[in-house]
């Protein structure tokens, strides 16, 4: 069962995140792919809670996929990012949308060369609940 | 009159047609509005579009003078008195909207920087206008707490979760050119009320004097009722029973269903294990099914549908399975229909012979050509809606109802069941908007489009109830929530650690204090905002607790690129066109009135989140590049309803094009109408899902000490009775109900003069309906003034107006009447107020789709001179 989820405070967010020279998703003395992939991300809504940098910027090897990408998301933002976002891993909740050069990103599992050149992701929660 | 297409386009400036759409119900017809000297004297439909094919109803005509009503709020107003209740003046002062919009967006930056969760969106249900830029605006600034009041709380989460699950689509109606045999459960659709209601109501009618068999299940003998061939009288609330009881005579009786549809469109030959789970290949965890031929248990991807199994019993892995169809057949076992009609007063034979008579006009087995393509031809339809889906047991009322569809392959088929419009292969020229169903990785159909985000298959897991104020996180299939405004949400808060409260509501038009339920227990949950802001056309009830009220434009004074999109919600089904209306301003603002869309995104941008917004209308309305919204660049809505229809229509279809022709059209091919056989999904005639959802919720709310009764969730259908059918307290013996009044919509409607004049010459619009003969046998007479008491004491006064038809233990009320307050006069204490009488707590909630019961049980009494 997860725990109770607290957005960031205001002090939270002042704090500086990872530096964009880190190569995500890669631990230190690995053999680390060669990141080929400069991403910036938008994140818009309540995820723009998570930063204060907007486009938060990732390196990534060009054989990544999107999923890929929001794991390194979810590492980088921690577990309340991931909470919001992700109903399972690699697995996004119905109403989060994720726009990769403004094209909807339906399969977290392609790779970016595949689909787009995206260069740019944005992010955003839309909720909404209707009857009638 | 009739109006060609010289009149509109010869018009002068102080005397033109102007094309548009209407705004009185969520239907929103197309129409065209005559303005002379800058005054609009008269709105008819617009025969150009499907939506509505000319047709305008009582609603849509008199629409000109809510417009005109010299009520109508005109400046932007202030409370001067902070003492908040219903004896209280709230001492409104005239204020200038700059000071309205600081006000109101430094509360929005302060909830913002501390928590957006805070803020709560509730919107009506009438403008469906409202609904793309409040999803937009609540996206942007991050509150997840996004409602539809109670006309979402109590028509919505049923009948479009199931619709959704069953058929991709919002709802349901017969296909009217080719159904034969249509019954309804508690529907008015095709009877001027509802989705695409006026065409709807032109296909109805002409189904009907072609011979299609209408029958209407229904305690109270109404708007459909009066026009149907038959009208099923029944006790309140057992719709499940009744339709259960005719599956059963037909699987287990007559022995009639559509075995290669349920074999290739259902979950009907998946094996079910002792768990009551699918039995899963180990290798690639795909729902086995029997494969005849091989004598062995396959994928149900590797077996050609016609192989598969829909009886017996088989060993798998070790374990025994049966076909879901089995389970389903013995099931259904237990609604003889001797035992229901003790549930629901239906003779037996009657309900063998409607059982009979649906199974038969199914024709099972036939096709039919439709424009050079082949097609199954089921002519029958079974149709629910707000009536039957209205209570505690909604999913499975709802679910039984269309299991008569599914065993006859009646499913978005020629003639059938059908959902509005759940395939769209986009205009020609653009191919959008495209949207198709598509498969799980069980096979079961995944909606292609839907109103907003929250899918109704698969459903999201459950987990603490976090984010949203109406728990809704944990009960996943909950669209709308009771919980914002019910008597026990701060005990549910606590139970579940929610770790914020509201502090800001936003009110788009809805009426909460009369639209929800006990006026009292919503009063109390609006008093512990500390700031409330109403946009409104009048000063409702509910605007008379808010701090700042904001007068909002009419429908005759506003835009909308998409009045009739998406295509699930109010294009009519079947073939004919699609069409893809707007919605112009045909008169400028009166006083200082602004359009709700305009005022968030002015909002937006004093509270400094511009950028989100753009983001958010971008994902909202699908918008493609070029069109796509720039970073926080500031668009007036007119620019944004102008991408909207570029990005769909191509560069040359701007909104002045819009604004122009009205409207875009092209027409549907019957593999969009008739999709069924086209694409490869299945729907599930056995929830599976259902058990292990009901055990992952109960893992979370049983700690808390809140029970889940697990009979709600399982696989199969049942019917399960409200709080009101355990009432056996003396006295209380009937079943009190409310009925959407064809004259109006929701609460609002009520001020309009014509729509009154109408109602008061209506004997049931404004009065309580009882059975004749039990008003008899209780000593009451016709027009007798009348206490109508539930056992919690809550109580409405009213006149009676006796019938034959109605059901005997049936009291009907119209629509949401009953107004008190002073800002619509007209309506001010017309009819009565049924929503006083509901409960508004867990109690009385689904535990399943959190959907409220809106049936209780009544003691009716004279009222005594002096009373």
């Amino acid at each position: 069962m997860s725990a109770t989820l607290r957005l960031p405070t205001a002090d939270a967010r002042s704090r500086p995140l990872l530096t964009a020279e880190l190569v995500d998703g890669t631990e230190p003395g690995s053999n680390a792919i060669v990141p080929d992939r400069v991403i910036r991300v938008w994140l818009f809504g309540i995820l723009s809670r998570f930063t204060t940098e907007r486009p938060l910027i990732l390196h990534l090897p060009a054989t990544a996929t999107f999923g890929e990408a929001i794991d390194t998301l979810a590492h980088r933002l921690g577990g309340q990012f991931a909470e919001l976002v992700l109903q399972e891993p690699r697995k996004t909740f119905s109403h989060c949308r994720i726009f990769a050069d403004g094209k909807h990103v339906e399969n977290l599992n392609e790779a970016f060369e595949r689909t787009t050149s995206a260069s740019n992701i944005e992010m955003i929660l839309v909720m909404a609940a209707e009857g009638g | 009159m009739n109006i060609i297409e010289s009149d509109v386009t010869r018009a002068t400036a102080d005397d033109t047609w102007l094309k548009s759409s209407c705004s009185l119900c969520y239907g929103t017809c197309s129409i065209l509005a005559h303005r002379v000297d800058g005054v609009v004297i008269k709105v008819e439909g617009n025969p150009d579009s499907a939506v509505g094919k000319g047709r305008l109803c009582g609603k849509g005509v008199g629409g000109l003078m809510t417009h005109y009503d010299p009520h109508r709020l005109r400046v932007p107003l202030h409370r001067t008195n902070p003492r908040k209740g219903f004896n209280e003046d709230p001492g409104w002062k005239q204020i200038s909207w700059d000071e309205a919009l600081d006000e109101i967006a430094a509360h929005l930056r302060r909830i913002r920087a501390e928590d957006p969760r805070k803020l709560v969106v509730q919107r009506t249900t009438t403008v469906t206008a409202s609904r793309a830029p409040s999803q937009a605006f609540v996206a942007a600034f991050g509150t997840p707490n996004f409602s539809t009041a109670g006309g979402g709380l109590h028509c919505g989460n049923g009948a479009h979760v199931i619709s959704g699950v069953m058929h991709a689509s919002w709802s349901v109606v017969p296909d009217f050119e080719y159904c034969n045999y249509a019954i309804y459960f508690g529907a008015s659709k095709g009877h001027a009320a509802g989705h695409a209601s006026c065409s709807n109501m032109g296909k109805a009618a002409d189904a009907r004097f072609r011979g299609m068999k209408m029958v209407v299940v229904d305690p109270f003998c109404n708007f459909a009722a009066a026009k149907a061939t038959e009208w099923v009288p029944l006790r309140v609330g057992t719709d499940a029973a009744l339709a259960l009881a005719m599956c059963n005579v037909m699987v287990n009786e007559l022995k009639i269903y559509d075995t290669p549809y349920l074999q290739a469109k259902t979950n009907a030959p998946y094996l079910i294990g002792p768990d009551q789970l699918y039995i899963r290949d180990p290798k690639t965890q795909a729902p086995l099914v029997w494969d005849q031929e091989s004598g062995t248990a396959r994928p149900f991807t590797a077996v050609p549908s016609a192989r598969m199994a829909l009886r017996g019993s088989f060993t798998v892995n070790g374990v025994v399975g049966r076909p879901a169809f089995a389970l389903l057949g013995e099931h259904l076992k237990k609604y003889t229909p001797e035992r229901t009609e003790e549930i629901t007063t239906v003779p037996a034979a009657n309900i063998r012979r409607l059982a009979g008579e649906f199974a038969r006009e199914a024709r099972v087995g036939s096709t039919i050509v439709i424009d050079g393509v082949t097609l199954p031809y089921r002519p029958v339809a079974a149709i629910a809606f707000r009536g039957s889906q209205g209570h505690m047991n909604s999913v499975y009322n709802f679910l039984a109802v269309d299991l008569l569809n599914q065993l006859v392959g009646a499913a978005d088929v020629v003639g059938s069941c059908l959902g509005f419009n759940p395939t769209c292969y986009g205009h020609p020229d653009t191919k959008l908007p495209y949207y198709v169903p598509k498969a799980d990785a069980d096979g079961l159909m995944v909606t292609g489009m839907w109103m907003g985000y929250h899918y109704p298959y698969p459903t999201n897991k459950p987990r603490m109830p976090s984010k949203q104020l109406g728990l809704q996180d944990v009960f996943t299939m909950g669209m709308t929530s009771p919980f914002l405004n019910s008597t026990d949400q701060e005990m549910l808060w606590e139970k579940f650690d929610v770790p914020y409260r509201p502090e800001m509501l936003i009110n788009y038009g809805a009426n909460l204090l009369m639209s929800i339920g006990n006026k009292d227990v919503v009063a109390e949950s609006l008093l512990k905002y500390k700031f409330i802001v109403s946009f409104d056309l009048f000063l409702t009830e509910t605007s008379v607790l808010a701090d700042i009220v904001l007068p909002d434009c009419s429908y005759l004074q506003s835009v909308d690129s998409r009045s009739n999109f998406p295509f699930i919600f109010s294009l009519p089904a079947g073939l004919g066109e699609w069409c893809w209306p707007i919605r112009q301003a045909v008169v400028p603002p009166d006083g200082e009135q602004r359009r709700y869309a305009d005022v968030l995104l002015e909002l937006a941008d004093r509270a400094g989140f511009r950028a989100d917004l753009n983001a958010a209308y971008n994902a909202t309305y699908d918008l493609q590049s070029p069109f796509r919204l720039e970073g926080d660049r500031k668009y007036s809505f007119d620019e944004i309803c102008d991408a909207d229809l570029r990005s769909h229509f191509g560069q040359e279809r701007g909104l002045d094009w819009f604004k122009q022709h009205g409207l875009i059209k092209w027409p549907k091919k019957p593999e969009e109408v008739y999709w069924r056989p086209f694409v490869d999904v299945r729907v599930p005639i056995y929830w599976e899902f259902l058990k292990p959802l009901g055990e992952q919720i109960a893992a979370i709310t049983e700690p808390r000490g809140l029970k889940i009764p697990r009979h709600y969730y399982q696989p199969l259908p049942d019917w399960i009775g409200c709080p009101s059918h355990a009432c056996d307290a003396p006295g209380f013996d009937f079943y009190a109900f409310y009925y959407r009044d064809i004259i109006h919509t929701n609460s609002f409607t009520m001020e309009n003069p014509w729509l009154d004049e109408a109602a008061r010459l209506d004997p049931f619009s404004y009065t309580i309906a009882m059975n004749r003969a039990s008003a008899e046998k209780r000593g009451l007479k016709h027009g007798a003034l009348v206490w109508v008491e539930t056992e919690k004491r809550r109580k409405v006064k009213g006149r009676l107006a006796v019938t034959e038809g109605i059901h005997p233990e049936g009291l009907g009320i119209a629509a949401l009447a009953g107004h008190w307050g002073d800002g619509m006069p007209i309506a001010k204490g017309k009819g009565v107020f049924f929503n006083e009488l509901l409960e508004v707590d867990w109690e009385h909630s689904s535990p399943v789709n959190l959907n409220l019961d809106l049936c209780v049980k009544v003691r009716v009494t004279a009222v005594e001179t002096g009373q």
